[in-house]
């Protein structure tokens, strides 16, 4: 079993145009359950996605064992044992998944691994779908290469709209 | 074009699938397709023709909407030339229609969004980026090579656009055109070689667009560029350009004129016009809107991504489209639709041509200057919204949309909410002279104070600020309107 994901989803905030285009793609591919939601940063709606941390907080807090490693590394949501009570909601440190209250069920993002894990080349949906190129799907390498300064799974200068 | 596939998730969903190939992207409005396409809502049912046919037997108006293919908008223009009393007009958004017919008057090369790419600096009027979230991309990767190009946006609205300004021009709503060809936008673009001037024509600006079409492509020729027009239909400007050249009826004339039946086939004619009180007769829609609530003989019709055709990009470049899938049985197209109304009339319908007709550039006077009244106090205008399309007939049925931003949202300065007391997010109730409607508010940072920004891909808020004809310079217009807001408590549920 792998320790934790090679590439993950980078948000660029110098490109975000706040277009929802990433939340919309998920909504409709995740059966209207989306795992990108937007929260306000500043005078900003961007998008919060999950960050396949190394070790998950969200995986050890799930009483059920619904929320899981599993062999790609992909930190992900098992939906026939959800209970919905919210626990991985509440340990997540960075407060990415949301708890829907009316269908008792947690949305996870699973980085479209019925896509991505053929590998070649496919990118999860919200990459796919952003049309301002502010998603990136990148390991560490790509991250370093490109001179991004990563900062909680985003991109970030010193001023949120200045450009670099 | 956005390019997307259709996936069948079971074998009665369809679902839109985003090709993972760099720069292809699509945006809210695109996703919502695949669930359109299958909404339980569809307008089906018999088509019925004789009624449809009876009701024009005394003259009849015929509206089409303009993001059609080539090929069912020349099919249409041939139809109703061999029948009598009934006359043609391709409807295109009215600030689109004076922004490409100034365009076109001031002999700019039009920019695909693929060519913004190769520019070294830019001018922006209005919310582009809502407009075509596509073209953030090219303009994105154009900043990204030249690291010192301008981005200087002109926008009375408070856009998103604005945020990633490296001079923003706050302007009074129908100034856009005199800060076009001020010395503010001159100083910043003076060293540009290959300047890209982008513009989204928003609603409440009164009569500037045609100005505003014009002196961008002065000012793109005077360096070297070319003009972006981000309409809201993908064959707007064959649809002026097609008006013109098949001497079809102008949106102005076809609305203003009294030419027996009004018939509006796959336009929602009064969602778009924010009007209530105008008679038409018969429409045709894929989904219920404004104009089939009123209509006395409502027809099913297919949708734009459910016709294979030719679409005119960028002035020159056409581009062949295929269909998402094909339309629900015995939905027809527009072109058969007016086809078999036109045989059920007795005209004698002759067999379609198979050539396109010409699209090319149309001779338009330069504009006159025009004045926008702008009324005292607060002024409400409107803003393009990256999530819904058009007036957001079809989009309003869209689960997503309907999830994220149920209400319009109106943008207000800082000051101005101070002033009324009003806090970010609170549910406030809009009022004009013509209407009032509840919306969300948002308050942000670059807009001037005194004025409110509304998004216009609702219905309810076109009814804020209806459209006049201006009969005078051929034009349909919408002027900046006065406005006010209070708070209102939502409805708890128990």
């Amino acid at each position: 079993m792998s320790e934790e994901v090679v590439k993950r989803i980078l948000l660029d905030m110098d490109r975000c145009i706040e277009c929802g285009s990433c939340s919309a793609a998920c909504y409709y591919s995740h059966g209207a359950m989306p795992a990108v939601q937007s929260a306000r940063q500043g005078p900003a709606m961007l998008p919060v996605i999950c960050r396949q941390c190394k070790d998950a907080p969200c995986v050890a807090a799930c009483p059920v064992e619904a929320m899981i490693r599993d062999e790609a590394g992909i930190v992900r949501r098992r939906l026939s044992r959800c209970i919905g009570c919210g626990s991985c909601a509440r340990a997540c440190p960075f407060g990415v998944l949301p708890n829907d209250v009316t269908r008792k069920q947690i949305a996870k993002c699973d980085l479209c691994a019925d896509r991505t894990a053929s590998g070649n080349g496919a990118v999860p949906r919200c990459v796919a779908a952003c049309p301002a190129g502010a998603l990136r799907f990148a390991d560490e390498n790509e991250v370093s290469a490109g001179n991004i300064l990563i900062l909680g799974g985003r991109t970030t200068g010193k001023d949120r709209f200045k450009r670099r | 074009m956005c390019p997307m596939d259709v996936v069948w998730k079971a074998p009665d969903i369809p679902a839109v699938e985003y090709p993972s190939e760099a720069g292809a992207g699509l945006c809210p409005r695109g996703s919502a397709l695949g669930e359109l396409l299958a909404s339980p809502y569809r307008i089906r049912g018999s088509v019925d023709i004789e009624a449809a046919a009876g009701r024009m037997a005394g003259g009849a108006t015929v509206l089409i909407n303009a993001n059609l293919p080539l090929e069912e908008i020349a099919a249409a223009a041939e139809i109703v030339s061999a029948w009598n009393g009934v006359e043609l007009c391709c409807v295109v958004s009215p600030e689109d229609e004076q922004l490409l017919l100034g365009i076109e008057a001031g002999g700019a090369v039009y920019l695909a969004d693929d060519d913004l790419t190769g520019c070294d600096g830019f001018v922006v009027v209005g919310d582009v980026f809502a407009a075509n979230p596509r073209c953030a991309r090219n303009v994105m990767d154009a900043l990204a090579h030249h690291r010192r190009a301008p981005l200087v946006v002109i926008d009375a609205g408070g856009s998103v656009t604005a945020k990633f300004a490296t001079r923003r021009i706050i302007c009074r709503p129908g100034d856009e055109a005199d800060a076009l060809i001020g010395d503010e936008v001159a100083s910043a673009v003076e060293g540009c070689k290959r300047l890209g001037v982008i513009i989204s024509a928003e609603a409440g600006r009164g009569g500037v667009w045609r100005r505003v079409g014009y002196h961008a492509g002065e000012l793109a020729k005077s360096h070297g560029g070319g003009v972006s027009a981000q309409t809201v239909g993908a064959n707007a400007l064959a649809a002026v350009r097609l008006n013109k050249h098949l001497g079809l009826l102008s949106p102005a004339k076809a609305l203003k004129q009294d030419n027996g039946t009004l018939v509006a086939l796959g336009v929602d004619i009064l969602g778009m016009m924010g009007w209530a009180d105008v008679d038409v007769q018969v429409a045709a829609a894929a989904l219920p809107n404004r104009t089939t609530e009123s209509a006395q003989v409502v027809l099913p019709v297919a949708l734009a991504c459910e016709i294979s055709g030719t679409y005119l990009q960028a002035g020159t470049k056409t581009v062949q489209t295929s269909a998402l899938m094909l339309p629900p049985a015995g939905v027809p197209t527009v072109s058969e639709l007016l086809r078999a109304l036109a045989q059920a009339a007795g005209a004698n319908v002759p067999p379609l041509g198979g050539d396109l007709p010409t699209t090319d550039r149309v001779n338009v006077p330069a504009p006159d200057i025009t004045e926008t009244k702008v009324p005292d106090g607060r002024v409400l205008i409107a803003a393009r919204q990256a999530a819904r399309h058009g007036e957001g007939s079809l989009t309003a049925y869209a689960e997503w949309q309907k999830q994220s931003s149920p209400l319009p949202e109106i943008r207000i300065s800082q000051a101005d909410a101070a002033d009324l007391g009003l806090r970010d997010l609170a549910q406030i109730e809009v009022e004009t002279e013509s209407y009032k409607t509840i919306a969300r508010l948002r308050i942000v940072k670059y807009i001037s104070p005194g004025t409110l920004a509304i998004s216009e891909s609702y219905p309810e808020a076109r009814r804020l600020m209806p459209y006049v004809i201006d009969a005078e310079r051929d034009a349909i217009i919408s002027n900046p309107t006065a406005v006010s807001v209070r708070t209102v408590e939502p409805v708890k549920a128990h």
